[in-house]
């Protein structure tokens, strides 16, 4: 294999799945089997199924075994683990990134794979197109390819280095330049019918059905995949998900797809494991987002009324039923190079609410209600459902009457980001590993209305701006740090949105199905290394 | 004779069942503030309780710990109110478009009947669903939908009465009299039809009953009152961990559409009696 030959320098670390196939064989684990067809549960079906256009957890669950980023998260050295490219190195003034790309590499369909294809992903989907690339890779001003293997990314406003290489894994998907430079970008049927370098190739779409990935046999890494084809059966209903697991009708169920209410019975069914990790790098944060154009909720003190009265650990304990933790702020916990614990915080404290909205001037009115408010749970989950419902208790409990408003998708995302006609909605934004790529949006002003997840709160504070195009400029890795530090305790004094919990998700699999979270972003990743014992 | 259908349909041994039944239910509903004060959807418990398992919850607790027994008996009162409005909506406007289309003949029954036509060529769930996503899950909104596609069904029965009882002497007399058609239609007429119709009301009740049920569960009902199809859809999430949250608002749905049902065939029952 060429990986163990070659030297990482900015790279340098375990060689995932590789490594964790030898640690497996020391431990005495068993050999892995090739062969097989890897039945997982889908339940959803992405209209545009392209990683580099749409970067979403929905379309790099089954894009990401087809198409894969330069790089891919470890939790091993310094956090990367080498895909398509095998070296990074930032330049010290921030504006150049080079990466040295894998020799050997060819596309589906059998062309070659150069450092053309990924100037052309990064300057014509990546920047112009991608929903997290559009901020990522704003002042990308061009990628010198000076030979086939070389990819010089330059920028126009020192980039921080360390928010590139945090963005890679998600954001960097390299698709074929030879299949998508004529015409319409986001009309090209590769969007759908995916063509890549990845572990196995796209064979088959039925809608409403599955789609069906088979085996690249000309794989860059020997010897694999090890899996002869992995189909995605579309089952939405999360019952029968449970009861196809049991039934071994598919073998793996990512995302919490089975309700958190099943897993424990489920982790007592010989064969099927509840397996919590794998997803660290793809932390959801549970949050409460605040309509400031409403005067109550302009006031601070209101604000913090509100998150003093919600009990966290009820919402870990009894929501989450112990799959999550409680927040602090908007950077979770896990990100050990961004996270500080050191910020103002809101315990569960009923009467101090109280004492905050009575100090705001909003007594108790006649019917025991202070002011009346639309509360509009995301329908994302069914974690964000039930925590409206809970918020509305919570809520009464000291004296602010929420009417709940359920919508459907489209409808929420209209009424929220776009009319803003909502008081408090319940959020759930992912925290991607880096504050710069999809939290800081959440707190900057000046946005125009439609742009979801992001800042359509109507909140606007020179220090918070000020703040974040501070942090977005610094090259320095310490400095830069410092000022997400400092971002985090303005958020919490501010509290313009209120945190309440982080989760990921939970995978439940066959006990049959080997190497299953084994990276943070395990569920969307390329599975070159799963396999079946028989 | 129309005054004691209902009595004589009581004795009969499904209408006495169901109209036991239904009246626990109506006081059940109408009694809920009194008997489980407070607003239903606190959060009083630990979640799942099972039933039985604390006198103070009787069947128990859902997962956010709410008690199941407050959400069902408070739940009946969106149910049958929206059940009976809607049967109250389509009887009324049904039999009136009935009569009027029976007495006047000609366009105005070619009109009425041909509309008819043409809302029961739409399976009234879809109507339903599509009205209640324009204009938004409220309690009149929702009777609206129903009653839209509910009222056909007695303007044909009371129609085809109306037909019959044209010729009769007592309506000849009238119209002789000199009154118009509409009013002869309304206060002569109908009369005499609407005891056919009444046993309609059951069925439309017990259809608005479950249809009201099936668009909660869908989401598209009122998620600030408590309400059986929202219980139900949120048992399902945890029906094979703890079922007891999806039967319970189950069974009171299929207890008041059977009750509704069994004064249906009592009252058909009677008056098959009072025609032969």
């Amino acid at each position: 294999m060429t990986l163990h030959r070659r030297t990482l320098l900015a790279g340098a670390g375990a060689i995932g799945a590789a490594a964790l196939t030898r640690k497996a064989r020391a431990q005495g684990g068993p050999a892995p089997r090739t062969g097989g067809i890897l039945t997982v549960a889908a339940d959803t079906e992405p209209r545009n199924l392209n990683p580099a256009m749409v970067a979403s957890n929905g379309v790099f669950y089954v894009a990401s075994k087809v198409i894969e980023p330069l790089a891919e998260m470890t939790t091993e050295g310094d956090g990367l683990a080498p895909r398509l490219a095998t070296r990074w190195e930032g330049a010290p003034d921030g504006r150049s990134v080079t990466f040295t790309l894998r020799e050997g590499v060819s596309w589906h369909d059998g062309r070659p794979f150069s450092s053309a294809d990924v100037a052309f992903s990064a300057m014509r989907l990546w920047k112009p197109l991608q929903n997290l690339g559009r901020v990522v890779f704003k002042s990308l001003e061009a990628v010198d390819t000076p030979d086939a293997r070389t990819a010089i990314f330059r920028f126009g406003e020192p980039t921080p280095f360390q928010m590139i290489r945090n963005a890679v894994p998600g954001l960097a998907s390299v698709v074929p330049r030879h299949l998508y430079e004529v015409g319409d970008i986001a009309a090209n049927p590769a969007n759908t019918r995916l063509v890549g370098t990845g572990p196995f190739r796209f064979a088959e779409h039925r809608p409403g059905e599955f789609y069906r990935l088979e085996k690249n046999p000309s794989y860059w890494e020997a010897g694999r995949p090890y899996l002869d084809q992995i189909v995605f059966r579309v089952l939405p209903d999360r019952g029968a998900i449970a009861a196809a697991l049991e039934a071994n009708q598919i073998q793996l169920a990512a995302f919490s797809a089975v309700p958190l209410a099943d897993m424990e019975r489920l982790s007592r069914v010989p064969g099927i494991a509840v397996i919590p990790q794998g997803y660290d790098g793809i932390t959801y944060q549970l949050t409460v987002e605040i309509n400031h154009r409403r005067k109550e909720l302009a006031d601070a003190r209101v604000r913090r009324a509100i998150a003093h009265a919600i009990d966290r650990k009820f919402v870990v304990d009894t929501i989450f039923l112990g799959y999550a933790k409680p927040s602090t702020g908007p950077v979770p916990a896990f990100d050990k190079q961004f996270y500080t614990p050191d910020v103002p915080s809101t315990p569960f404290d009923r009467r101090r609410a109280e004492a905050l909205l009575d100090e705001a001037g909003l007594p108790r009115g006649a019917n025991g209600m202070r002011f009346t408010l639309r509360l509009l749970p995301a329908p994302w989950f069914e974690q964000t459902r039930q925590f409206g419902d809970y918020l509305r208790q919570a809520l009464r409990a000291v004296g602010i009457d929420a009417q709940i408003v359920n919508n459907d998708a489209p409808a929420h995302l209209r009424a929220v980001y776009t009319d803003h006609a909502f008081d408090l909605a319940i959020g759930s934004p992912v925290y991607r590993n880096d504050p710069a790529i999809s939290t800081t949006i959440l707190y900057e002003s000046g946005l125009p209305a439609g742009v979801p997840f992001a800042n359509q709160y109507g909140y606007a504070s020179a220090e918070m701006d000020g703040l974040i195009r501070r942090a977005a400029g610094t090259i320095d890795t310490t400095e830069r740090t410092a000022l997400y530090q400092s971002f985090q305790k303005l958020a919490g004094t501010e509290l313009p949105l209120i945190h309440v919990a982080e989760f990921t998700f939970i995978t439940v699999a066959r006990r049959s199905v080997m190497n299953v979270a084994n990276n943070p972003r395990w569920a969307t990743s390329h599975w070159a290394d799963t396999w079946l014992s028989s | 004779m129309r005054d004691d259908l209902l009595g004589r349909a009581a004795l009969t041994i499904e209408g006495l069942i169901g109209l036991s039944l239904l009246m626990a239910a109506a006081a059940l509903a109408l009694a809920a503030p009194l008997l489980l004060p407070g607003d239903p959807f606190d959060i009083v418990a630990r979640p799942l309780l099972r039933p039985l398992a604390d006198p103070a919850h009787l069947l128990g607790t859902d997962r956010l710990g709410r008690d199941i027994l407050a959400m069902i008996v408070h739940g009946a009162r969106p149910s049958l109110m929206t059940a009976l409005s809607v049967a109250a909506v389509a009887l009324g406007f049904g039999m009136a478009a009935g009569a009027v289309a029976g007495m006047l003949g000609g366009i105005a029954d070619e009109v009425i009947m041909r509309l008819a036509d043409a809302v029961q060529t739409v399976p009234s769930f879809v109507v339903a669903l599509a009205v209640v996503s324009v204009l938004g899950p409220s309690l009149p909104g929702l009777i609206a939908a129903l009653a839209i596609s509910a009222w056909t069904a007695p303007a044909r029965v009371v129609r085809s009465e109306v037909l019959r009882l044209r010729g009769a002497a007592f309506v000849e007399s009238s119209l002789l009299l000199g009154r118009g058609r509409i009013p002869v239609a309304l206060t002569v007429v109908l009369p005499n039809a609407v005891t056919v119709a009444l046993a309609l009301g059951a069925v439309i009740v017990a259809g608005a009953l479950l249809s009201e049920a099936a668009l909660s569960f869908l989401g598209l009902g009122d998620p600030n009152r408590p309400s059986w199809g929202a219980l139900i859809a949120e048992g399902r999430q945890v029906m094979r961990t703890a079922p007891h949250v999806i039967i319970a608002p189950g069974m009171a749905l299929f207890v008041t559409v059977l009750a509704v049902s069994l004064v249906g065939e009592g009252l058909a029952k009677a008056l098959s009696k009072q025609t032969s």
